[in-house]
């Protein structure tokens, strides 16, 4: 593939350094590829969707049994909260690595920027969670509540709560409508006339036809959103921690906790970013597109976030472990040391150990296997992390007064539970894999002025890539 | 980020050594009054040792007051260093280069500076070696190694050292571009400095893998210090001070205090040194736009500790955030240093044309660290001002004479040690600067011609 605009190509010189280097297209090339296997429905993705439709379909019955019993036990719902604070932390998160990226200017985040941005789309499913899940909460008066004493009607004690998740989710679909309409232009302006696929792109890409004025708005216009998505998000996860886990439990006051949740959204939001490349390299025939750049460059953050996450765990926890007030001491035993100790080490031992271990060792950063092993047991640390920050709370018998006087036993999951927990994280990917075929999954846009903007040229004695600062 | 000019290497080593060989008016006469700065610093230092502890302000029940504010200030001050060379260096951010080299030192006079604080505000600094070397040892008197005051000098000479270990080893091919021209004592003293460096391939690989090597072992470092620095306050249980968000809250915040420092320091030497081919405009919106995700970041956890202090409306907090944010003079303190600190720089910083501006972006990173050291004395002094039991009323604080010139004395002290330094060794790093030139290259795009790195 080390073809046109190359000029290694003409030199015919035997030098090191082009083993290491992805494939160089054109972007007609890149357009061709990703607009074919975009429009293209094989056998196994609807395996996939089938499969996926039928788990989400399940957790929506076991949801629907689960609110025929009733809303007044708050331990009934812990599981599902855990599960909405998991989607929230994993899915939801991954924008911010497009956004965050692009930020940095980052040129090996072009293939992958897309695809953080759809798994956002989730927000929509979390909204949708949200409102049972404040049906489920036990009345604000009596208890700390981020709102104090904001109003809000009667009839809607937790309207803003419902403003901010909105708002995430409307910023999250802004952010990805925003940054596809080239390629939905493209589609509308290449698919054969007359297919559904092509309409929908044609009324989503409203009459896109790349002005000037309309890139540098989608450049300015995407740094913006992409800011606000992060410090909405900030805010959202604040709100969420603060309404169904600190809320919850009489006396605990721990202001790290938001950033701890911000950090394990940022962790988590890096790792399915990474499985995602992973499914979408093997079986969705992307190979072009996430090669070793790609996952080389992403282990690093991951690898940072992991030591991030311990870090701010450790500045909580030793506030608590001096501090040694009653309440203190029974929290100690409620989220780490008490019967919630094993999934507080499961979390400790795949979020913090496993991908520091793995990652101190470049060859490990620098493959396919490493980071996507490494980022599957992140996912599994961080589903098993918010349901012990959220089961826990939502599993008292108590949650008014001053102190937290007893320490809630562990509560295992029931079959409801599982159904929940697996229902709706199918119906999170359920969500991705549809939205990808209304989106390419890879932004050609993006992908094609990384071409442009990249020179493979002869440095001393191997080829480099020469990349031009375009802004 | 792109280097726009170009520089020859000769002219990068006649420039960037000019003052190491030549000793220019100006310098003369700002270390001459800086040494005289320090020289009244150094007496009053000497004053307080005589005289004791009275010649402060401190009273009871406010036992931590100035010295202790100055001490986290330049120790945040220090957080810079690693900030630019290391985490830069490791993101291999290209407009890194004119910067690391300054920031480095800086660290390393602050740290130093920094450690002063203690031992000054220890009333007797002798008994510190009858703390870290009993001097009976059937007394049975051991430092609480439990003690974060015990991990604070553990943590920030650890930094001292390893950020010295920094600064020395970028330095030595510097060292020997100096002894290859310099003659007599001079040649005598760079030699043994640049050890023996010839520019081997081999040693170039050791210098690169040693750089690496010592910014990836830094960075817990560079994070442990500021948080056990925290952790002075929040392991106890002083109402404001017993808070589990203090250590990134901290660390952050001395990263947006230390590389605004920086800022303040680059336009500096842009000025006195005569460096305009080095620190350009593009140098200084990089680190403004850093400065924006850093403040951010900043602004959340200070919102988290004020809701969640409040969050659970106990009395002994709320009181002692109405002492902070409404009674005077700490309301208006409070109100001084949210603004100087987070309002005016952010808001300007978002500007483009402020950003590139050398005027503009000094008098900011003035500002900002204004705001931070109002900052450190808000976060120490209102929570040790108990109510007294039976008056009703807030202990007082107000820093003394002796207190107010300490400080102004240590930023004498700073830029008098920074402008040492820069009479003997280059500021900015020849080596990285050669480098940086070597990595130029354009890219077609178009009809363009555009500004590109080469990327390995």
């Amino acid at each position: 593939m080390h073809s046109k605009g190359h000029e290694a190509a003409h030199a015919g010189e035997h030098l090191h350094g082009l083993e290491d280097m992805p494939p160089i297209m054109t972007h007609e090339e890149v357009s061709r590829d990703v607009i074919g296997r975009f429009t293209a429905v094989s056998w196994r993705y609807m395996a996939v969707m089938g499969v996926l439709a039928l788990l989400f379909a399940i957790g929506l019955v076991a949801f629907v049994i689960r609110a025929v019993g009733g809303f007044d036990d708050t331990s009934d719902w812990g599981y599902f909260v855990a599960t909405m604070g998991f989607l929230t932390t994993a899915f939801v998160s991954a924008p911010i690595v497009s956004a965050g990226l692009r930020f940095t200017k980052a040129h090996w985040r072009r293939p992958l920027a897309r695809l953080a941005e759809i798994h956002g789309v989730t927000a929509l499913l979390v909204l949708l969670m949200v409102i049972p899940a404040l049906a489920a909460l036990p009345d604000p008066v009596g208890r700390a509540d981020i709102w104090f004493d904001f109003p809000s009607p009667d009839w809607f004690p937790h309207m803003w709560t419902m403003i901010a998740m909105a708002a995430l989710a409307l910023c999250t679909v802004a952010l990805l409508w925003m940054h596809a309409l080239p390629d939905l232009a493209n589609a509308r302006d290449h698919l054969p006339q007359g297919k559904v696929r092509r309409n929908v792109a044609s009324f989503l890409s409203m009459g896109v036809i790349g002005t000037v004025r309309f890139w540098r708005v989608l450049y300015r216009g995407g740094l913006l959103l992409g800011a606000l998505y992060i410090m909405m998000y900030m805010a959202v996860q604040t709100i969420l921690s603060a309404e169904w886990s600190l809320g919850m439990v009489p006396s605990w006051k721990d202001s790290m906790f938001p950033a701890y949740q911000v950090m394990k959204g940022l962790q988590a939001g890096t790792a399915v970013v990474v499985v995602t490349m992973f499914v979408l390299r093997t079986w969705g025939g992307y190979e072009k597109y996430f090669g070793i750049d790609q996952f080389w460059s992403i282990a690093k953050p991951l690898l940072a976030f992991s030591l991030l996450w311990f870090y701010m765990w450790f500045a909580s926890f030793i506030t608590f472990w001096y501090g040694r007030q009653p309440s203190e001491i029974n929290l100690i035993q409620m989220l780490f040391l008490g019967p919630w100790a094993v999934p507080f080490f499961s979390s400790m031992l795949l979020n913090f150990l496993f991908p520091l271990g793995m990652f101190i060792w470049n060859p490990i950063r620098k493959s396919i296997v490493g980071p996507t092993v490494v980022a599957a047991a992140v996912l599994l640390g961080a589903l098993i992390d918010q349901v012990r920050v959220y089961v826990a709370p939502m599993s008292l018998n108590n949650h008014f007064g001053h102190v937290l006087a007893e320490v809630p036993v562990f509560q295992w999951p029931n079959i409801l539970d599982i159904a929940i927990v697996v229902g709706f994280i199918s119906g999170a990917i359920l969500l991705f894999t549809l939205v990808a075929k209304l989106v390419p999954v890879v932004s050609i846009w993006e992908v094609g002025e990384g071409l442009r903007l990249v020179k493979v040229r002869k440095f001393h004695n191997r080829w480099v890539r020469v990349i031009a600062k375009s802004h | 980020m792109y280097y726009r000019r170009t520089v020859s290497d000769a002219q990068i080593n006649r420039e960037l050594l000019d003052v190491v060989f030549r000793t220019p008016v100006w310098w003369v006469v700002i270390v001459s009054i800086l040494g005289l700065l320090v020289a009244v610093f150094m007496s009053t230092f000497g004053l307080l040792m005589n005289q004791g502890l009275g010649l402060t302000g401190l009273n009871r029940p406010v036992f931590w007051g100035f010295l202790i504010t100055n001490f986290i200030f330049w120790v945040g001050i220090s957080h810079a260093g690693v900030m630019i060379s290391a985490i830069l260096r490791l993101s291999q951010a290209e407009w890194r280069r004119p910067m690391v080299r300054a920031a480095e030192t800086m660290t390393v006079f602050s740290l130093m500076t920094a450690l002063l604080m203690p031992v000054m505000h220890a009333g007797r600094p002798w008994r510190i070696f009858y703390w870290v070397f009993p001097y009976d040892f059937a007394r049975g008197i051991w430092p609480d190694v439990r003690s974060p005051l015990v991990w604070d000098p553990t943590a920030i000479i650890t930094y001292l050292t390893s950020s010295s270990l920094f600064v020395f080893t970028a330095l030595i091919p510097d060292f020997a571009v100096i002894r290859d021209r310099a003659t007599g004592w001079r040649k005598a003293i760079y030699g043994a400095l640049a050890m023996n460096w010839r520019g081997t391939p081999q040693q170039w690989k050791l210098q690169g893998i040693a750089g690496i090597l010592l910014s990836a072992l830094i960075l817990p470092v560079f994070v442990s210090v500021h948080s056990i620095v925290s952790w002075d306050f929040g392991v106890s249980l002083v109402p404001g001070w017993h808070v589990s968000v203090f250590a990134p809250y901290f660390v952050i915040g001395a990263v947006l205090s230390g590389v605004s420092a920086v800022l303040t320091l680059m336009i500096l030497m842009r000025f006195l040194f005569k460096l305009q081919n080095y620190i350009w405009e593009e140098h200084i919106d990089a680190l403004g736009r850093l400065l924006i995700v850093v403040a951010i970041g900043w602004h959340f956890l200070f919102w988290l500790d004020i809701v969640f202090a409040l969050w659970t409306a106990e009395s002994v907090e709320t009181t002692y955030w109405q002492l902070r944010l409404l009674t005077p003079p700490w309301s208006w303190l409070f109100l001084l240093f949210y603004v100087f600190s987070f309002v005016i720089p952010t808001s300007l910083w978002l500007f483009r044309k402020v950003r590139r501006s050398f005027v503009w972006m000094f008098w900011i990173s003035i500002l900002v660290n204004i705001g931070m050291f109002l900052e450190r004395l808000i976060i120490i002094v209102p929570p040790l001002m108990n109510k007294d039991a039976f008056t009703f009323q807030f202990g007082t604080y107000r820093p003394s004479i002796v207190e107010l010139i300490i400080v102004g004395g240590t930023f004498a002290l700073v830029a008098f040690l920074l402008l040492m330094f820069g009479k003997f060794f280059p500021l900015i790093p020849l080596w990285e600067e050669k480098e940086g030139q070597r990595l130029v290259e354009t890219v077609k795009v178009g009809n363009v011609e555009v500004p590109a790195m080469i990327k390995e």
